[in-house]
């Protein structure tokens, strides 16, 4: 595996059980995410997008194949024993916001941060650091339910970044917004890659966003397939 | 990578385990407002079953001091109270009587100055326990008979209008004082005998030498003494009238009161000492109110049974209807449990910030049912609530609730704990649940 690759899938498949039907989420996957890259996994509803993106954000396992974080196979690692991993490495971000909401912006970028180890300086630098980088620092005090639907992704984002992850995982992030904000928050979500080296794992099928992409994968019927 | 797959959250954290915990903390008290309802319920629950186990220990505490004092002073099963300890010959329970008075205490004057002077010691009674038959002329009843220093009993009697205001069972004892040689009859027995107050009437004894003696006394009143059997024997007079009935200076027991009952056993302990080195020339056996009152024993530990069995299912109930509770509202968060498990925080974490949910309303809910509580327990004291003879009693009681604070700790915690408990539901739902599960959850 080459140095530079942040995430390695060998043959994945995910089956799932709806009753005692056996549905087939991912079919034999197999691909490398690089290190600071901004892919975006594209294609319809159902196509398998979201189980892929649980695999590599390490919430989910695979049924079958490998999965290399780093280099390391955590293929057999139990999810609860991934918890380090993901506050230490992955960021997350999604379709409707998923904020705390009776926490203010503050806190909820604050408390991935407190079960790092962090001390309380460190912590307050960061917070501020990333509310100031998504424009909002003047909402540092305010509940998510005051703010509007594009500063609420925006305070996802910056509490997925302010733990200074290799990964930010990212589920259909501007399907709740409108073209203006969503347009605003890809923008972001570019220049944050560049500006951090972050590498950002996207799924979603607006075609605006793939087109700010720097890797495409598509899928449908959970299997990769070209364009 | 060994460091990302250890499960080291907490231990990495360790160091800050202080500070996340309040964060914790602060985190579940905002989260009580948020279904407000819910909390305002569970909050509810939790004070309402502090209440009433507190009110319950109170009328506990009111029930089983009062029946502690009631065989004190009146005597339980309604015979004559004990006092706080009784002084009787050695011999007494150990070898049996065959003459009348033959174990009694002989130069009571004393002796009686001899315990008095026990700073401990408040007030001694002598007392003489006979028997014999009641006669009007036309039928002949027999009694159980106690000869008594009217002043000292009424003094130990009146003792209890103070659990007790409507209890005047010192006034009882006013006729004695009249200094006629008289009697007063249970209320059964003088029934029996159709006898009405003033009616002159014949009383048999035997003698310290065996003989039958006979004296005329007046009924100078009827009494209840609270138990309907003990009414059927009861016959009350004075102490000389009985000591000249039996031919004898002797009395059957001493009953002493001390001031109060604080380190008994030690002042039991000192006066036994204290005889012992004082008085030489007879044996003394001091014996405790508690080992006479084979009744009062028995209800304080069938009380004991039904205070236990009732604080236990009100503890359940609070259990099992704040689960409920706990259940809704993790059900309801189960979206933001995935979120918080997904960006890393451990099931541990997780189910920390509904325990202290749990706790804080098991707070809450015991702050208030404690205030609840001490507003009640005066208004049903202040209601003064008739309640019914207790079985086998005939003297009707007022219904009081005491603070019995050395309780209400135990009640705090019982209520916590059992409210805390309750956020294992949380757990089993968080655990059930995996990462992808909550999330997808609508």
């Amino acid at each position: 595996m080459p140095s530079e690759t942040l995430v390695q899938l060998e043959n994945i498949s995910r089956k799932y059980y709806l009753d005692k039907t056996e549905i087939c989420a991912l079919d034999n996957v197999s691909f490398q995410i690089h290190k600071a890259d901004f892919v975006v996994l594209a294609g319809p509803s159902g196509s398998g997008k979201t189980t892929l993106l649980n695999i590599i954000g390490c919430i989910d396992k695979p049924s079958q194949g490998k999965v290399f974080f780093e280099g390391t196979d955590i293929t057999n690692t139990p999810i609860e024993k991934l918890n380090h991993l993901r506050l230490k490495n992955i960021g997350f971000i999604f379709q409707s916001f998923n904020l705390i909401p009776v926490l203010t912006a503050f806190e909820n970028v604050e408390l991935p941060l407190l079960f790092k180890g962090l001390d309380d300086k460190t912590i307050k630098n960061l917070v501020e650091k990333f509310l100031h980088r998504v424009g909002l620092m003047d909402k540092i005090n305010e509940k998510p339910s005051n703010l509007s639907g594009g500063q609420r992704q925006r305070l996802a984002i910056a509490r997925a970044l302010a733990g200074n992850p290799s990964l930010i995982v990212a589920d259909e992030p501007t399907a709740s917004l409108d073209r203006k904000n969503a347009e605003s928050i890809i923008e972001l979500l570019r220049e944050l890659n560049d500006e951090f080296g972050v590498t950002i794992v996207l799924a979603s099928h607006d075609p605006m966003i793939i087109e700010h992409s720097r890797t495409k994968l598509f899928m449908r019927d959970g299997q990769l397939v070209s364009e | 990578m060994p460091d990302n797959t250890v499960d080291d959250d907490f231990v990495i954290a360790k160091h800050y385990s202080r500070r996340n915990f309040v964060k914790l903390l602060k985190l579940a008290y905002r989260n009580l407002f948020r279904n407000k309802r819910r909390s305002f319920f569970a909050i509810l629950i939790a004070a309402s079953g502090c209440t009433a186990l507190s009110i319950a220990i109170g009328y506990y505490s009111f029930s089983i001091y009062s029946l502690q004092e009631l065989t004190i002073r009146n005597g339980f099963g309604g015979s004559s109270g004990s006092g706080h300890v009784q002084v009787f010959d050695k011999r007494v329970g150990e070898q049996s009587e065959e003459r009348t008075m033959e174990f009694g205490l002989d130069g009571v004057k004393g002796l009686i100055e001899t315990i008095k002077k026990d700073a401990d010691v408040d007030y001694v009674l002598p007392r003489i326990e006979f028997g014999g038959l009641i006669s009007n002329g036309d039928k002949s009843v027999p009694f159980k008979g106690f000869g008594v220093e009217a002043e000292k009993e009424m003094q130990l009697w009146g003792g209890l209008s103070e659990i007790n205001p409507r209890l005047k069972l010192g006034e009882q004892l006013q006729p004695l004082k009249s200094g006629k040689q008289g009697i007063i009859l249970g209320s059964a027995l003088a029934n029996s005998l159709h006898a009405k107050i003033g009616d002159m009437m014949m009383m048999y004894s035997t003698t310290v030498d065996g003989a039958i003696n006979g004296a005329d006394v007046e009924l100078l009143g009827i009494m209840s003494t609270g138990v309907s059997e003990t009414d059927k024997y009861y016959l009350l007079t004075n102490i000389g009238v009985a000591q000249k009935l039996t031919n004898s200076s002797k009395i059957s027991l001493l009953s002493v009161m001390f001031k109060n009952r604080k380190h008994f056993d030690d002042k039991v302990q000192s006066l036994q000492s204290y005889l012992e080195k004082n008085s030489s020339a007879q044996n003394f056996k001091l014996v405790p109110w508690y080992e006479q009152a084979a009744f009062y024993i028995s209800i304080r530990d069938i009380f004991n049974i039904i205070f236990s069995f009732m604080g236990s299912i009100i503890l359940v109930i609070v259990l099992l209807s704040c689960w409920n509770i706990m259940n809704m509202t993790t059900m309801e968060r189960i979206k933001e449990i995935g979120t918080l498990r997904a960006i890393g925080l451990s099931i541990k974490n997780i189910s920390a910030i509904f325990m202290l949910e749990a706790f804080l309303i098991g707070v809450i809910g015991v702050v208030i049912g404690m205030s609840v509580q001490l507003i009640a327990s005066r208004i049903i004291n202040a209601l003064q609530i008739i309640m019914p003879p207790v079985p086998g009693m005939s003297r009707p009681y007022t219904l009081q609730v005491y603070a019995a604070t050395w309780f209400h700790p135990l009640i705090a915690i019982g209520i916590i704990i059992a409210i805390t408990v309750s956020s294992f539901s949380s757990l089993i739902i968080i655990k059930r649940f995996s990462i992808v599960g909550s999330l997808e959850h609508t």
